[in-house]
């Protein structure tokens, strides 16, 4: 029972090579191809993975009407824009395509309470600096949005739910900027470097989180709460993807994988960096992260030259014995 | 185990004869008539059966509630106003609140979480039976407390719309005749952002626990009715009153039909009573 449970269900979610075979095989007879495993690309990630591209694009492709949002570095854009932002994320699209995928990944904002929940927690941001990441914030907001003050109970979470939306709103900011960003790049014709393009796409993003900075920290102790952790490493998961995407990554192997870590690592440091920088408009802290992304470069070209070191001793070790077995006859069996 | 044997003898067969009576009159269910308790009646007159009813429990309310309990109605009430969460510019109307209990929760909450406050908060008990509105203002006055007493039944009210924040109801909707009407009403006095929260009891999910409870509804407490407060048919109303309340998902979909938004419950209790909750969001 065990092992046919084991080889019909749990076996074939690994990806394999099918190799064909007699059917009149003594191995089991359910199974009529023999399988060779390779090492898996972890299906689950890389079908969220694509998913998630998927619905990305169909965002980024389907409100080409928000043409005109500013993407430079410093500005911080109006409570209007990322309204929209939101809105044209969130809103029912006209394609039957686009409505599936905003569906399933909006599941729980699927109702018509989207808008007014957006608003209050817009609203809700103004009163940070007085209430910090709380309940008394969000009423705040709510009253400010023309709503009485006891609706903060939609949000079940209280002051998580603020902080998750502003974390949603800055990706979603930094998505239209990388957008602009390329698009520019294809207008003029010039390619910029990913590193380059890495560094400008982080630093924007973080100068997001400048008006916010003396209640930053409560509010990163808020994302790393055992019920939040989840959608806050979600979304830092899905922005790192991102930046990775529009700074031209086309990786299907391994790599894929350690970019995005590398990048959500240096995002991180840089990010507590920034927290006890207290230098003029945060000079320090882009230092850093220039000094990082040199790092970076120097581990890729340390790690290639150690390999091919490592080659080229082993080479030189067996040397002799490699002569003599070209001479006595014995051929290289794996060439 | 003899004593105790005629001791049930004597409760089932009180009960026997209480439920014989109550078998009398046909069950029709159209819209002229409807449910009080496993009793079929008219509509027009069910209003004024239950006035007779709270008349009747007015004067032991509280303690009858204390008895039945065990003293948990207090901890239901408590969450109730918690989960309300009033700010300090909040404005209560606490339906079916004749004692007064929700009412002084709701002071309390605000005074304690928002230091300063604007104005004293605003709170106005609305009640369809004045006998248990005069015990509430005694007991207001006691208390040092002023909140606003209106006589008035939950399904006409006499304030105009959008006048509230919170609407309140613990306890008092099952005995109303036309559910839907109340619900309308208490989305009309909300404002744009109010919350609807309703304390009522509900149905025992687990089986087991279930049948206990159904034992002590039905053995126990038109008992202890009896014996407290002399009064077996309020009890027996009461107990009867809370099976014929439509379950919590259904009611949920009820609240949903009115136009409020965010509609939840929250079972308490193992299913005894549930908090639905709701808002006004346009």
């Amino acid at each position: 029972m065990l092992k046919t449970f084991v080889r019909r269900v749990v076996l074939p979610k690994v990806y394999v090579q099918d190799v064909a075979r007699p059917l009149n095989t003594v191995s089991s007879k359910s199974w009529n191809l023999q399988k060779t495993a390779v090492p898996p690309v972890c299906s689950p990630c890389a079908r969220k993975t694509v998913l998630t591209w998927n619905i990305r694009q169909y965002s980024m492709n389907n409100d080409s009407s928000d043409e005109q949002q500013s993407a430079t570095g410093d500005t911080f854009t109006s409570k209007n824009e990322s309204n929209s932002h939101k809105n044209s994320d969130q809103a029912e699209g006209t394609t039957d395509q686009k409505d599936n995928t905003q569906d399933e990944f909006h599941a729980d904002n699927a109702d018509d309470t989207v808008d007014i929940k957006t608003k209050i927690l817009d609203n809700a941001l103004d009163f940070v600096h007085e209430y910090k990441w709380s309940r008394k914030a969000i009423s705040s907001g709510a009253e400010a949005a023309g709503l009485a003050g006891v609706s903060e109970g939609i949000f079940e979470g209280g002051g998580e739910d603020l902080v998750l939306h502003f974390v949603r709103q800055s990706n979603i900011r930094l998505q239209h900027f990388m957008k602009e960003s390329v698009k520019r790049q294809d207008e003029e014709g010039e390619k910029m470097k990913s590193s380059e393009f890495i560094r400008k796409a982080i630093e924007f993003r973080l100068r997001l989180i400048v008006p916010y900075m003396d209640n930053w920290s409560d509010a990163m102790g808020v994302l790393l709460r055992p019920n939040v952790l989840p959608k806050s490493a979600e979304e830092l998961a899905m922005m790192v993807d991102d930046i990775w995407f529009y700074a031209g990554d086309k990786s299907s192997d391994f790599s894929w994988y350690t970019k995005r870590g590398m990048l959500a690592k240096l995002y991180g440091s840089t990010q507590l960096f920034m927290l006890m920088d207290q230098s003029p408009d945060f000079k320090d802290t882009w230092e850093f992260l220039d000094r990082r992304l040199d790092d970076i470069k120097n581990i890729a070209e340390i790690s290639q030259s150690i390999s091919t070191t490592g080659d080229a001793m082993f080479q030189a070790a067996f040397s002799s014995a490699t002569i003599l077995k070209n001479i006595l006859g014995f051929p290289d069996r794996k060439r | 185990m003899f004593l105790l044997n005629r001791g049930k003898a004597i409760v089932l067969s009180c009960a026997s004869i209480s439920q014989a009576s109550y078998y009398t009159t046909a069950k029709r269910l159209d819209e002229n008539y409807t449910h009080f308790g496993y009793k079929t009646v008219k509509t027009e007159e069910k209003a004024g059966r239950v006035l007779d009813v709270f008349s009747s429990v007015a004067s032991k309310y509280d303690m009858m509630n204390d008895v039945m309990s065990g003293g948990l109605h207090r901890l239901w009430k408590d969450r109730m106003i918690q989960k309300l969460n009033p700010d300090n510019k909040a404005v209560l109307l606490d339906c079916a609140g004749g004692t007064g209990d929700i009412a002084f929760r709701f002071v309390n909450y605000v005074e304690r979480q928002h230091s300063q406050f604007t104005d004293h908060p605003n709170v106005t008990v609305c009640d369809i039976n004045n006998d248990i509105l005069e015990v509430g203002k005694s007991r207001a006055l006691e208390r040092g407390v002023s909140l606003n007493w209106v006589c008035s039944n939950a399904e006409e009210l006499p304030f105009p719309d959008q006048s509230f924040t919170c609407y309140t109801i613990a306890f008092g909707i099952r005995n109303c005749t036309n559910i839907s009407k109340v619900l309308q009403e208490a989305y009309r006095v909300l404002r744009p952002g109010g919350r609807f929260v309703c304390l009522e009891f509900s149905h025992v999910s687990n089986p087991i626990l279930s049948k206990i409870y159904d034992t002590y509804s039905f053995q126990v407490i038109p008992v202890m009715g009896e014996v407290i407060a002399g009064d077996w048919n309020s009890y027996q109303y009461l107990v009867e009153s809370i099976r014929k309340f439509p379950a919590a998902d259904e009611f949920k979909q009820m609240i949903s039909n009115v136009g409020f938004k965010v509609v939840a419950y929250e079972p308490l209790t193992f299913g005894t009573c549930a908090i639905h909750s709701g808002f006004r969001l346009k």
